[in-house]
């Protein structure tokens, strides 16, 4: 086994991504190497924020659920005081879990194996026959090891086992601004995660569930059927969904407006716009009130911007999108955990968030019309890789059309791989890549291969 | 179909019951879904729960399939008519029932308890991760049943499968 924490990487990271003027291709390895994954575990998942929870999973002191950073089991907890704690599952005594539900509300937990307990804030609390066992001056830890850092944006909760990491706003950069957009579609700017989630696992790289949630490109292939389900039934199903009342030529062709970002954190953005001509109806329908109240607090503009499709990732384990929280869980190189929670806008009519759900539930969740189609091809990909015979993955679609916004972030055509490959642009970084090559010396290409060879 | 004899239009007892399950199951196993779809009532349910304890047919919390007269319509559409990569190649399925119980009819409504083990597998090319593995999922199931057009039809079916809050695969084959 390779201890946690290598002072020196296994792989040459810069090696396994090919950059040029017109290029960008990333290396198979990068998918199915598991060298390359416990260095991501090491570089990423214990580097950089990581999505934990939601506050309103917490809502009163005593509530927790359990969440992983990385690979690492944590207990998000609410204490008397209000504050949320990140503490590690793992008694720090001989090691076991404290904590074997999924969430719940507790005044303690109680390791099982020998009965030591800590309190809601993870303080130890008591030692079980403590007198005579240990000596007076026993060096008892202070309870449950606790995340280095915890910080939250408009509910998220992440942590970082990074005590340096650069404040969450400053790595959420512009994809906060996203965020901000779906979440105020709440008329009180927050969002309530009152339901069951969707939890599902495919044999595949964590990077495809990464890559395709703000993908504009497959669509029309993978969610072919949910178009021809739109065309054959759009008008009778209602609200639930877009593209109500049109063929599937015309939502292939909404779907090719728009446009796709690339975050400098590694975040993306997937967005197509909504009709302008649709919003009269909206403040004539049966939610007129809520959507007058938006109207009037944010302004025609940037309510047509709010109420356009918005996919945002967040690198590297969350996705913001059609009305849920997405929550990546690497857990072997080619497994992973995806759980999708639908949230309610809160102060929203009863009737609104009804409709909303029952939107999801249609093209959400492992029964659903849509995202059963995008896993398959997780898995598709996975097995495809193991013709290693082929080196590289082509991510050069918009490559020459995209441009640099802010300084920092990217935009191009809302079918372009800009997103992905800021993502990447953001791998090499953390996983220790010194310098990115602006063009692809034979050398470099030889040396990838036999990196790859070495997998 | 198990036509009820003329002496008793309002119960079934359980062997009439059960073949009406066993029926139901034939015809997902068979892919005549179209038949299948003949077996409910108007405004009927067709219903995966998560939450097991929601109270029937309130829509206040996640489904796994929450499914009224449209959508199950769309399921059968996308089934048979479309091109999806979740079924592509299909599911063989097996629907095996048993456990069947009758509660005494209320309001021209018998409910039906049953257990349902359904054993599903995707073949193709077995060598191929996803394919060739057999799955077996176990749930409780309510069927309640009423009197439409001189037929038991269903007015709702609720599976309550034991994995229904823990991580599920695909799920795009019939239940």
């Amino acid at each position: 086994m390779t201890s946690p924490s290598r002072p020196v990487a296994e792989i040459d990271a810069e090696n396994l991504v090919l950059q040029g003027p017109k290029t960008f291709r990333v290396h198979g390895s990068v998918y199915t190497d598991e060298a390359v994954f416990r260095e991501e575990m090491q570089r990423i998942y214990s580097s950089t924020w990581v999505f934990v929870a939601h506050e309103s999973q917490l809502p009163h002191p005593g509530d927790y659920k359990t969440s992983h950073i990385g690979l690492q089991p944590v207990i998000v907890s609410r204490s008397e005081d209000g504050a949320v704690h990140v503490l590690f599952n793992r008694c720090v005594h001989r090691a076991a879990v404290v904590c074997r539900m999924d969430k719940g509300t507790a005044n303690y937990f109680r390791c099982p194996y020998h009965g030591w307990v800590y309190g809601n804030d993870g303080r130890l609390t008591g030692i079980s026959q403590r007198g005579g066992g240990y000596d007076d001056d026993f060096d008892a830890p202070e309870g449950l090891k606790r995340a280095a850092r915890v910080e939250s944006y408009r509910g998220l909760v992440f942590a970082s086992l990074n005590p340096d990491v650069p404040p969450l706003t400053e790595h959420l950069g512009n994809a906060r601004h996203w965020i901000d957009r779906q979440f105020d579609r709440s008329p009180e700017g927050s969002i309530d995660l009152r339901y069951a989630p969707h939890v599902s696992q495919y044999e595949g790289n964590w990077k495809f569930q990464a890559e395709n949630t703000v993908d504009g490109y497959h669509g029309d292939h993978v969610h072919e059927s949910f178009w021809m389900v739109q065309e054959q039934f759009g008008r009778e199903s209602g609200t639930h969904g877009a593209y109500t009342q049109s063929s599937v030529r015309d939502i292939k062709k909404m779907r090719r407006q728009g446009q796709v970002m690339g975050f400098e954190g590694g975040h993306g953005l997937w967005n197509t716009p909504f009709d302008p001509a649709a919003l009269d109806g909206l403040l004539a329908g049966p939610h007129a009130d809520y959507y007058q109240t938006l109207l009037d607090r944010h302004g025609r503009d940037e309510l047509l911007v709010m109420l356009s499709n918005i996919n945002v990732y967040v690198f590297p384990n969350l996705g913001v999108l059609h009305g849920q929280l997405r929550v990546i869980r690497p857990m072997t190189v080619e497994r992973t955990e995806v759980a999708l929670y639908p949230f309610a806008l809160s102060g929203a009519p009863d009737a609104l968030n009804e409709e909303r759900l029952a939107g999801y539930e249609r093209f959400f969740g492992p029964s659903s019309f849509g995202s059963p189609d995008d896993v398959e091809i997780f898995a598709l990909n996975q097995e495809g890789l193991q013709a290693g015979a082929v080196d590289w993955l082509i991510l050069e679609r918009g490559i020459s059309r995209e441009k640099v916004v802010d300084d920092v972030d990217r935009t191009s055509h809302v079918t372009d791989e800009t997103p992905q490959r800021q993502f990447y642009r953001r791998w090499l970084r953390a996983m220790g890549a010194s310098a990115v090559p602006d063009t692809v010396p034979e050398p470099l290409r030889a040396q990838a291969r036999v990196a790859g060879a070495q997998a | 179909m198990s036509a009820p004899t003329a002496g008793d239009l309002t119960t079934l007892d359980v062997a009439a019951a059960a073949a009406f399950l066993h029926r139901e199951a034939r015809l997902l196993d068979e892919r005549r879904l179209d038949e299948w779809l003949g077996l409910f009532a108007p405004d009927a349910l067709y219903w995966l729960p998560i939450n097991a304890d929601a109270e029937p047919g309130t829509h206040r919390d996640t489904s796994l399939i929450f499914d009224g007269d449209v959508r199950r319509r769309e399921r059968v559409y996308r089934l048979l008519s479309t091109p999806l990569p979740s079924q592509n190649p299909p599911s063989r399925t097996l629907h095996a029932v048993s456990n069947v119980e009758v509660e005494p009819a209320a309001d021209g409504v018998v409910r039906v308890y049953s257990n349902q083990l359904v054993v599903e597998v995707r073949t193709g090319d077995h060598t191929q991760r996803g394919l060739g593995t057999q799955n077996i999922f176990a749930g409780h199931c309510t069927h309640d049943l009423v009197r439409h057009e001189g037929e038991w039809r269903i007015r709702m079916k609720k599976l309550v499968l034991l994995t229904r809050d823990a991580a599920v695969p695909n799920l795009t084959f019939m239940l």
